[in-house]
């Protein structure tokens, strides 16, 4: 048994970062908050996902044997309900056997998935990445939108004072680049990696922030970080690159 | 500018039109009507006319930067001023006299310097009965619901957000917030196509403040109800609410000088309870093209071309969207192979 309200549109924003990835997945309930650690059926893209009890506006867990719950859930189907009723203030959700989300007058039942029809949660990666851009998360979702129209992966990188993006068609091509002075941050050594632009577009969707982390390297997976409300959720992408066949 | 800098205790976020479509906003009318009249103009600084000297800024805005955000998906509810509460009068006569004043400068300098005389232009910009005629007229054919507040137009937008009726209010000013609005939108009238979301529930989450609170927190600092204490900004104010709790208890143990809030009570109120019709209208309609096209190409000397081109923009939505879905698919090409996460188990 569990019952939470939350403000919806948070509740929105952390439900579209987490279908950037997965529409199912196992969902962890804890004292401390919720978790999703998950993987894409190809495997190319994971996150992992923190909402703190702090985000909450109320927030009771009552777990009779085990300090954690874990419940499967349709998180596409969440974000279909959300996005008809967001515009409510706060949203009540209560677990029993099944998950019952309450916007003012409608409420909705949503059936449980059956945790062993998922996937376990995937171990993380042991990486470690040469470099690391902080920058504003508007630019960086704005050359996504831009890099879209162009073609279906993008490369990134650091070339000594410089951190790029780069995109291109048959006909055109686009580049983008901030000096270490334009970016709130950029420490490490020269990298370069090319990552599927479907991926990143869905997961700079969820990025309704000021400010984006990025971990790089050649060839390497890219790490997003980012934080909502306060810090009190947590945001972490890994996405595996593409890897030029020659 | 009501409620003085308050912008700097207020939490923003930032989000591309896209994160809008579906959404539904409404429109402090006067607000938006006032950037259009003070941002669309020639050089100079004279605005649009038509061949009859009847200003056009404000059409212009309406037809091609509010379609165009039509045509994103979002929904607009223009909500239209009645008449000002008396306690905004001391501003009003301000805002008109700073007017005439720009407007003196602006017909002096637009010989001399056309750089300079832009910004005064700008400053001399009015909302006056023939534009809030002409607006609703023009609103009224794109099938864009229009309602009328009894007062403060902000005031109505923000009962009709925090009724649910709409997601966010558009408006320059935060005022809506303090009048309850859930969701304010900022820049909403300029074409660059990001906007300012702030959120009330957040600003008083991330503060530990009620709305009462913040309401007393812009009084300190001035609204265009009263000036507000000298020397007192937003981050004072804040600070000085959050410890005493309200102005009562600031006065009473501060003994500060109540010059600039004396009628605070007043004005709490009425931030916390405006006047407003509960009753009112919201339905969308499909524009009506031909009355669109007599009204601002016969009548008022618009590009037809160009009206018919927006126009197309906001009937045709549906068509776009199947095309831009084939689009993508069509595009894929492969120069390089996908790996995966568990390589780097």
């Amino acid at each position: 048994m569990f019952r939470a309200r939350i403000d919806a549109s948070l509740l929105k924003e952390c439900v579209d970062a987490i279908t950037a990835v997965v529409d199912e997945s196992r969902l962890k309930i804890s004292d401390d908050g919720w978790r999703v650690r998950a993987v894409d059926a190809a495997n190319v893209a994971l996150i992992d996902f923190e909402l703190r009890r702090e985000a909450f506006d109320e927030y009771e867990n009552q777990t009779d044997e085990e300090q954690e719950t874990e419940i499967g859930i349709d998180f596409s189907k969440l974000s279909d309900i959300l996005r008809v009723g967001w515009r409510k203030g706060d949203i009540t959700l209560e677990l029993n056997d099944k998950l019952h989300v309450k916007m003012n007058a409608l409420s909705y039942t949503l059936s449980l998935i059956s945790i062993e029809t998922l996937r376990k949660e995937p171990k993380l990666p042991s990486l470690e990445f040469p470099t690391r851009v902080v920058l504003d998360a508007e630019d960086f979702r704005k050359v996504i939108k831009v890099a879209e129209k162009m073609g279906d992966h993008i490369v990134m990188g650091v070339s000594g004072d410089v951190f790029f993006m780069e995109a291109e068609s048959e006909m055109d091509s686009m580049r983008f680049e901030l000096r270490r002075e334009e970016l709130l941050s950029l420490s490490g050594d020269n990298a370069r990696s090319i990552f599927s632009l479907d991926y990143i577009a869905a997961m700079s969707r969820a990025m309704n922030v000021e400010t984006v982390t990025l971990y790089l390297g050649t060839d390497y997976p890219l790490r997003i970080e980012f934080e909502l409300a306060d810090g009190a959720v947590h945001i972490m992408y890994l996405l595996a690159p593409r890897i030029e066949s020659e | 500018m009501g409620g003085g800098d308050i912008g700097e205790i207020l939490p923003k976020h930032y989000v591309g039109v896209e994160n809008l479509s579906g959404s539904i906003i409404a429109v402090d009318a006067y607000n938006m009507l006032y950037q259009f009249l003070s941002t669309i103009r020639q050089p100079d600084g004279t605005p649009l006319m038509d061949s009859n000297g009847r200003i056009t800024s404000h059409l212009s805005g309406i037809i091609y930067r509010v379609t165009n955000l039509m045509a994103c998906g979002i929904l607009f509810i223009f909500v239209f001023d009645g008449s000002p509460p008396e306690l905004k009068m001391k501003t009003l006569k301000r805002r008109k006299e700073s007017r005439e004043y720009a407007r003196m400068q602006w017909e002096y300098l637009r010989e001399i310097s056309p750089e300079l005389a832009l910004k005064y232009a700008k400053a001399s910009a009015y909302v006056d009965e023939e534009i809030v005629e002409s607006a609703k007229k023009l609103l009224s054919y794109l099938g864009v619901p229009i309602v009328q507040s009894p007062s403060e137009g902000e005031a109505q937008a923000a009962f009709i957000a925090a009724r649910g009726d709409a997601h966010h209010v558009a408006s320059q000013d935060y005022d809506s917030l303090l009048f309850g609005a859930p969701s304010l939108i900022r820049n909403m009238s300029i074409s660059h196509r990001h906007y300012t979301i702030i959120s009330l529930h957040e600003t008083l989450k991330t503060h530990n403040i009620t709305r009462e609170n913040l309401i007393d927190v812009a009084i300190l600092i001035g609204t265009d109800y009263n000036d507000g204490i000298r020397g007192i900004g937003p981050k004072k104010a804040l600070k000085l609410i959050k410890k005493y709790g309200c102005i009562e208890k600031i006065i009473a143990a501060k003994k500060i000088d109540t010059e600039g809030i004396e009628d605070y009570q007043i004005i709490r109120e009425m931030f916390l309870h405006p006047d407003v019709y509960e009753n009112y209208e919201i339905k969308w309609n499909p524009p009506d093209e031909s009355k669109v096209l007599s009204f601002l190409c016969d009548e008022h000397e618009f590009s037809e071309a160009r009206v018919r081109r927006a126009l197309s923009r906001i009937v045709r939505e549906r068509d776009d969207d199947d095309r831009s879905s084939r689009d993508s698919e069509k595009r894929r090409k492969k120069s390089s192979e996908q790996a995966r996460i568990s390589d780097w188990l």
